[in-house]
């Protein structure tokens, strides 16, 4: 135990919960533990990041004030593994709506979005963000769910202020990061019992693409077309101008 | 473990033994080396000019029956957005071969068995299906 201001404790749930007051990422950190034989879910938790990042590594802005973790989960089934995004995302936002008075939403496949009233036209803005990482082998598999939520962060810098926002801002009222984990944690297992067809249900109660009309970023190629629905493994199916229809695993959409 | 290895028509007598878990002692004549687990997979592959080569320790009773050749497939399906290592490149247990990204997930393969990569079978930004294979080792 190297790091002095590491606290290690396990609570009544048989989580492990490391603590970090600074960190570079908890994700980084969490993939470095992970290489460990882990027995059960273990919480890396810090108060700040310096090199919290996201999906293809961009930068995460992440001041004390917010919330970050990463949650290990060791010796998941790959079935399972493919709705983890799915299943983070509806505990994200059900947490936020149940903590706080800000109508969390889901754009696919794993932003958290809330409307913005701090400009002429109320408009969405990221509230939190999650990034899946797997480990996988032939025999062994560990999942990493990052998340990072905006809660009681005051301000940001000039360049985010168009496309973030925080929980305080919006209700200029704190929230507890403790309770929101918490609860974070004791939805993320309940949803994670359940199977794909009622995970799929739940997530689409609160995903606001289908329906859209969209641009889809695939491999460099953009696409119009307007998002019908998932399917069972969580692929999105687009139906393009001339009645195809697509199934897009990876990729990025856009409003149009 | 007591046993001998033949290098360069030099027999050695080696004894290994299990200090504790993951740390592992080796006594080559009556010189002591110790050995973390992980250092110990790695120490077996290095091939440098000063060490027994690969071969040899194939050939020797230290290593029971490595594979010849290993195959490493995903048991997911995405977009290879990364590949880690390259032809020849010696990898050991753990090491991450490959990232495929799926729905923003980010899953890193890793290598389960130790070997020389042989051939790499997927390209950047190829779709791969659950059970594809990725790269084959010897």
């Amino acid at each position: 135990m190297k790091n002095s201001s590491t606290i290690y404790i396990r609570n009544s749930n048989q989580i492990c919960f490391l603590f970090y007051p600074k960190i570079g990422s908890t994700n980084l950190k969490a993939k470095e533990i992970a290489k460990n034989n882990l027995h059960g879910w273990t919480v890396v938790l810090a108060n700040s990041q310096s090199k919290g990042y996201g999906k293809g590594k961009r930068f995460w802005f992440s001041p004390a004030g917010g919330l970050y973790f990463s949650l290990i989960l060791p010796k998941i089934s790959v079935k399972k593994l493919q709705l983890l995004p799915f299943v983070t995302a509806i505990a994200v936002v059900k947490t936020i709506r149940e903590k706080s008075s800000l109508k969390a939403v889901i754009k696919w496949p794993n932003d958290i979005l809330a409307p913005s009233y701090f400009q002429k036209k109320p408009a969405f803005k990221k509230v939190a963000g999650i990034l899946v990482e797997n480990i996988v082998g032939e025999k062994s598999r560990t999942s990493i769910a990052g998340v990072g939520i905006n809660t009681n962060i005051k301000s940001f810098p000039k360049y985010l202020s168009p496309e973030a926002t925080s929980v305080v801002k919006e209700q200029g009222k704190n929230v507890d990061n403790k309770e929101i984990l918490s609860l974070f944690l004791k939805l993320f297992r309940e949803f994670l019992k359940k199977n794909n067809r009622e995970i799929l249900k739940e997530y689409k109660k609160y995903e606001i693409l289908i329906g859209r009309k969209i641009r889809a970023v695939v491999q460099n190629k953009k696409v119009p077309g307007t998002v019908l629905d998932f399917d069972k493994d969580g692929a999105i199916m687009i139906k393009l101008k001339e009645d195809k229809i697509i199934k897009i695993l990876e990729g990025s959409l856009e409003l149009t | 473990m007591k046993t001998k290895i033949f290098l360069k028509d030099k027999s050695y007598n080696i004894e290994i033994s299990e200090i504790k878990e993951n740390l592992l002692k080796v006594r080559v004549e009556n010189e002591d080396y110790f050995f973390s687990k992980d250092e110990f997979d790695r120490l077996v592959l290095i091939e440098r000019k000063d060490y027994p080569s690969l071969e040899s320790i194939r050939k020797s009773e230290v290593v029971p029956n490595l594979p010849q050749e290993k195959e490493i497939k995903t048991p997911i399906a995405g977009i290879v957005s990364k590949i880690h290592v390259k032809d020849g490149e010696t990898i050991r247990i753990g090491q991450p071969v490959i990232t495929l990204v799926a729905m923003k997930m980010e899953n890193e393969i890793i290598s389960e068995s130790y070997g020389r990569v042989k051939e790499i079978e997927v390209k950047e930004k190829q779709f791969v299906n659950s059970g594809e294979k990725l790269i084959i080792l010897e």
